[in-house]
């Protein structure tokens, strides 16, 4: 069957999981929730126990991993006052829970305003179809609604992604929104005023490797519950996420291609190890400066299935996870690759030596670093 | 262990609560060690069954002290501390038991007070215990601090990590707190000993039988059964309180339990008296809290205890209660600190509290809801370790700061009543925590020089109770010329701990650090590390027992073979001879004696300087300088002869350093000036020769500088010597010695640096003012304070910039300005 999207929102993937919580939801939900706070926990981390819906057994996956606690307290955050900010390094998952817990929460994921240096307010608020302001008049008609307007008048979540990278005045009128919960359209007069329907709130995301989160206004932070979303630590959860990510995308493209667990492993122990500055017998190893995340990790791999399914032999070859390794550390400085060369020559050689297997491939790779 | 859960022997742990817990003489109640629940209904059992014995898990050898952790006046945290001197394998134990207000052992030993019936320890001894355990387990595993108490065995047990997991929680801690804590206060007391027993009943049936063989379990809880048994023999109704884990165990060995369990054969090791001791002591709470790096049990012990008061006074919701003072108390200090922090951010996260507790399926919220709630909604931005502030503070709150209190009769180790005496006789204030300073006049003042003596010795045992900021610094050289003494001292109950540590050594301070010191003599100490501890000795007033170090230091003398470990027992001693009247030092004579033989060995071994390493060379200079030093001192009345005649050798030998050459050169320059001839020829033959000796010639000049600058002061011989040197060399020769070069003349003087520069320009036929350099001129700096004035005046009449400007002034003498 054919794809008609490249991404489908969060909701339609899941379609079929949300289904089944709200079927068999018996907890409490907030105002203008589609699940309870509970149901929405489980559809982000999890549950061993299947539910019945429509004569099936559905399996509730995991699709977030790392830090459950850390999900507990989005999730009460986003039924409270405050919004919630998620901050972190780039390929951290931070826009994956966003969307996760917008679906899960309103059934809308795609709510979304993207922050750039170039965002206006009108971006933020609202703008206007200057046709139909001319011919009739400022009017709701004529009003275009930013996504904040849609989610205010709609009470749905909003979500502003990479929002430090809007410029400082234009994040600071996010403040009296999300303190006062009501927009002031002075165009539309006596019915200028948009108050947020109960189940409204914002979901923020910033990176902390760019502009981070440095030079939002306090008044604005105070706005926000935050939480740091940190780098997978565990190699074996890495392993996990890879795995599991891979594994959905291939199954969206129809690339029907066995996963190689070993080739997982192996890439997530070269990440982890990169990113810590330290391999697990010891060695002390030169960090690259570039983002060494779970991210790119999925989609180094993932390329290089697409590449043993479409030009290979449906295998994953060594040599072509290594091109595609130097390509994702190489992006942001040239000087990384001689810090992956020092990696190959020191931990993957004493790996290769005393392992042999895929190490030794892995090693004898390394011609490709340039 | 899926199969394990919902296996019938689930059915077993009914049994297991019928047998313990309905047995006409006996009540085996299982808790975790500072658990408040387990308080809370572990007075409930006790008022219900009035035993007329009370059985603790602990060593035994400390029941004597029952009686003052009890007293009216005492209140907790306070600890029993046991230690063990194992002499025939040269290595020494020690371990911590403490108690808190909300221990169920506390409340035990409480409750069998009012009751008036005996109340006991009832485990191994804490010198068997350690004798029974293999390397690595249970009271010998490595770790900054060691607890008595064997939580580790339930936390650490396959059960409780798969217990974990599938549960969703993140440590034992917070599964216990939900599990057991939360809710086990409302149930009844006969469902929550069920519900805790199935848990131990779990750990314990994932644990291996050898590891608890090899943990010493398995003995323990034999001597633990036999102890009940004893008690139950003589008719008498016993409650036994225990780490639940035990419960299988003891039940087994007395005859109550069917499981066949390895019983293992054990004899006393009969420990003699003086090896062990067992003292108790005042604690704090922060020293308690397992996180803190201490396995004591629970953590955030204030936390806790708080909870357990309120609970104990009918509170509804005594967690709640206590998260809502904590997050006050928390927002307060973190604005202390920082600011940042508002009354709304304490609502948001009492909300997020009250939230996460909702969603998780707690009662109430509880310790981990507190701390979520302030990483949420405290800290404003990225959570690194500047913004973490507010989780600090939490920490801090949670921990706790309460100190113990002993009842005035409680015995207290002579050391720290010594302690504590000089103390209140010197007048210092030991009543807080807050560091204070003291400046001392010792030399002027015999109670100054008392004092610190004091401070000394107390350093000396390792206490950290005092560290001088500022002052004479013998055994590391460091600020001779400076009479006075700034100290800053500091009570912690840790000193009390190092204290109760060392008081194996005697019953004073002054007794315990000599003997410290002693004993460090015993140990193969080279001379030079020997003499250190003369130093240490006259710091520490140790007039009478100095003869007794230097007769040890005599013995390493004689033994020492090594040029530079005499050298800096050499240095040791001179200064060692130069303060003895200050620190009322009285064998003078044996000093200078000493000396007298460090020298003469040292010239003997002259010879080896020409094989000393590089790194080692500028310490052999030294070691010379200090030779000849003691030579010029007539007090010593060393041969010089001795010196010169060996330095003559030194010079000629054809392996020998330059920079060492150089210095023995100018040191023989000041035996006599005729040996400035072959001074100069050296210094030649360095400059002259061919490849690598060109460069020798730098570190030649500095240890001939270091001995004898005024050889340079006196001709210009060694200024033209230096000047072909220059010639000779490429840069990147001379660029290699030019770091030697620079010492070489760091030893002069400014004035002698001006007269050099003066020598300088008369060879080359210039002015000595062409190479000096005096900085700016008083014309160039007035020229450039009118510019900077003309420039504000101009800037301020095009309203340029925010300079504040003086009014200007027209500068004489400036033309065209």
């Amino acid at each position: 069957m054919e794809t008609t999207r490249i991404k489908p929102p969060m909701e339609e993937l899941y379609q079929e999981e949300l289904a089944a919580l709200a079927a068999n939801d018996t907890g409490r939900k907030p105002q203008n929730w589609k699940l309870s706070a509970k149901a929405v926990r489980t559809f982000i981390l999890g549950s061993h126990i299947p539910l019945k819906y429509n004569g099936k057994e559905i399996h509730i996956a995991k699709k977030f991993y790392g830090n459950d606690a850390l999900v507990e307290r989005c999730i009460i955050t986003l039924a409270g006052n405050r919004g919630l900010m998620l901050v972190g390094e780039p390929g951290t998952a931070k826009t994956m829970l966003s969307e996760l817990l917008s679906a899960a929460i309103c059934g809308n994921s795609t709510n979304t305003v993207q922050g750039t240096a170039g965002t206006t307010e009108d971006a933020i608020k609202y703008s206007w179809n200057y046709a139909l302001l001319l011919a009739k008049g400022p009017s709701r008609e004529a009003l275009v609604p930013s996504p904040l307007y849609v989610g205010m008048e709609q009470g749905i979540l909003t979500r502003l992604e990479e929002i430090t990278r809007c410029p400082a005045e234009i994040q600071d009128s996010l403040i009296s929104i999300l303190s006062d919960k009501v927009m002031s359209v002075p165009e539309l007069g006596n019915q200028g005023l948009l108050f947020a329907k109960p189940g409204f709130n914002v979901i923020g995301t910033a990176n902390t490797r760019d502009k981070g989160v440095n030079e939002m206004s306090s008044a604005l932070k105070r706005r926000f519950n935050f939480e740091t979303i940190l780098p997978v630590a565990d190699v074996a959860l890495e392993k996990k996420i890879i795995m599991n990510e891979v594994r959905k995308l291939s199954l969206l493209d129809h690339v029907d291609m066995e996963m190689d667990e070993d080739v997982a492993d192996l890439l997530a122990i070269t990440y982890h190890e990169l990113r810590e500055g330290v391999s697990a017998e010891g060695h002390r190893i030169d960090k690259p400066s570039c983002v060494m995340s779970t991210a790119e990790a999925v989609s180094v791999y993932y390329q290089t299935m697409m590449n043993g399914y479409y030009y290979g032999d449906r295998s994953m070859d060594v040599d072509c996870l290594v091109q595609n390794l130097l390509g994702a550390v190489a992006k942001e400085n040239r000087d990384d690759l001689q810090k992956v060369k020092g990696y190959f020559q020191t931990v993957v050689k004493d790996r290769s030596n005393k392992e042999g297997g895929l190490w030794k491939k892995y090693y004898e790779a390394r011609r490709w670093i340039q | 262990m899926e199969k394990v859960l919902r296996s019938t022997s689930m059915d077993t742990v009914k049994e297991l609560y019928k047998v313990a817990f309905t047995h006409p003489q006996l009540r085996l109640f299982p808790i975790r060690h500072h658990s408040p629940v387990c308080s809370h209904h572990l007075k409930k059992v006790i008022q219900k069954f009035q035993p007329d014995c009370i059985l603790i898990e602990g060593p035994s050898n400390a029941n004597k002290l029952i009686p003052y952790l009890t007293h009216e006046e005492s209140q907790p945290p306070f600890a029993i501390y046991y230690s063990f001197k194992n002499t025939s394998a040269g290595k020494e134990y020690k371990c911590y038991y403490p108690f808190l207000s909300c221990s169920p052992e506390y409340t035990a030993m409480l409750e069998g007070k009012h009751l008036g019936c005996e109340t006991e320890f009832m485990d191994l001894p804490y010198d068997e215990i350690i004798l029974s355990c293999e390397d690595g387990q249970s009271l010998l595993q490595e770790q900054e601090k060691s607890s008595y108490n064997d939580d580790y065995l339930l936390a650490g047990s396959d059960y409780v990590k798969y217990a974990c997991e599938k549960t969703g929680m993140r440590s034992f801690d917070e599964f216990w707190e939900k599990y057991f804590e939360l809710g086990g206060w409302k149930l009844s007391t006969e469902t929550f000993i069920q519900n805790l027993l199935t848990d131990c009943y779990l750990a314990r049936v994932t644990t291996s039988e050898d590891l608890m063989w090899k943990d010493g379990c398995l003995i323990r809880e034999q001597f633990m059964a036999e102890h009940i048994r004893e008690k139950m023999y003589r008719n008498k109704k016993v409650l036994a309180v225990i780490g639940g884990f035990h419960t299988q165990g003891i039940l087994y060995h007395l005859g109550l339990w069917q499981e066949t369990i390895r019983t293992v054969p054990w004899k006393s090791h009969k420990t003699p008296k003086e090896d062990t001791g067992v003292y108790i002591m005042s604690y704090s709470e922060d020293a308690a809290d397992m996180l803190n790096g201490y396995r004591s049990g629970m953590p955030f012990p204030a936390f806790y205890r708080r909870v357990y008061e309120v609970m104990e006074k009918g509170y509804e919701r005594p967690f709640e209660e206590i998260v809502q003072d904590m997050l006050i108390e928390c927002g307060k200090q973190v604005r202390r600190k920082d600011g940042g922090v508002s009354t709304y951010d304490e609502i948001c996260a009492m909300q997020m509290c009250q939230g996460l507790a909702a969603l998780r399926g707690k009662h109430e919220a509880g310790a981990y809801e507190l701390v979520d709630s302030v990483q949420s909604s405290f800290i404003k931005g990225e959570l690194n370790h500047i913004s973490q502030m507010p989780l600090i503070e939490l920490r801090k709150v949670m921990s706790g700061r309460k100190r113990g209190v002993l009842t005035a009769i409680a015995p207290i180790p002579p050391l720290v009543q010594d302690f504590e005496n000089l103390c209140k006789k010197y007048r210092l204030h030991v009543s807080g925590a807050a560091r204070r300073e003291l400046i001392l006049e010792p030399f002027s003042k015999e109670r100054h020089l008392q004092i610190s003596f004091f401070f000394q010795r107390m350093n000396y045992l390792g206490t950290e109770f005092s560290h001088m900021k500022k002052g004479p610094q013998l055994a590391a050289g460091r600020n001779l010329n400076l009479i006075r003494e700034t100290w800053e001292y500091r009570y912690r109950p840790e000193v009390i701990h190092r204290l109760i540590d060392q008081s194996v050594y005697g019953g004073t301070i002054e007794e315990a650090s000599e003997s410290l010191l002693l004993n460090r003599l015993q140990e193969s100490l080279h001379c030079s590390e020997a003499s250190v501890l003369v130093l240490h000795a006259m710091e520490m007033g140790f007039a009478e027992s100095m003869g007794k170090v230097l007769a040890a230091v005599e013995k390493m003398v004689v033994q020492e073979t090594s040029f530079m470990d005499l050298a800096g027992c050499l240095e040791h001693l001179l200064f060692a001879s130069q303060r003895k009247s200050f620190y009322k030092i009285e064998h003078g004579d044996v000093i200078v004696r000493l000396i007298k033989i460090i020298y003469e060995k040292m010239v003997l071994l002259l010879g080896s300087l020409e094989s000393v390493e590089n790194e080692r060379a500028t310490a052999a200079v030294g070691a010379l300088k200090n030779m000849y030093q003691a030579v010029l001192n007539q007090q010593y009345e060393l041969n010089g002869m001795l010196l010169e005649e060996g330095l003559k050798s030194l010079v000629v030998k054809k392996s020998i350093k330059p920079l060492i050459r150089g210095a023995a050169y100018g040191i023989l320059y000041g035996f006599s000036s005729e040996y400035r001839k072959d001074i100069i020829k050296a210094g030649w033959g360095y400059v002259q020769g061919s490849g690598d000796s060109k460069t020798m010639a730098a570190p030649f000049f500095r240890g001939l500088f270091n001995t004898a600058k005024d050889m340079v002061m006196e001709s210009s011989e060694f200024l033209i010597m230096l000047n072909e040197l220059l010639h000779e060399l490429s840069e990147e020769a001379f660029v290699e010695i030019l770091p030697e070069l620079r010492m070489a003349f760091a030893y002069f003087m400014p004035q002698e640096t001006d007269k050099i520069a003066k020598k300088v320009a008369q060879l080359f036929g210039r002015n000595e003012k062409d190479l000096k350099r005096y900085g700016i001129s008083g014309r160039t700096y007035a020229l450039g304070e009118y510019l900077d004035q003309e420039v504000q005046q101009f800037m301020e009449g095009e309203e340029i910039g925010w300079i504040v400007t003086e009014s200007a002034t027209e500068m004489p003498g400036i033309d065209g300005a």
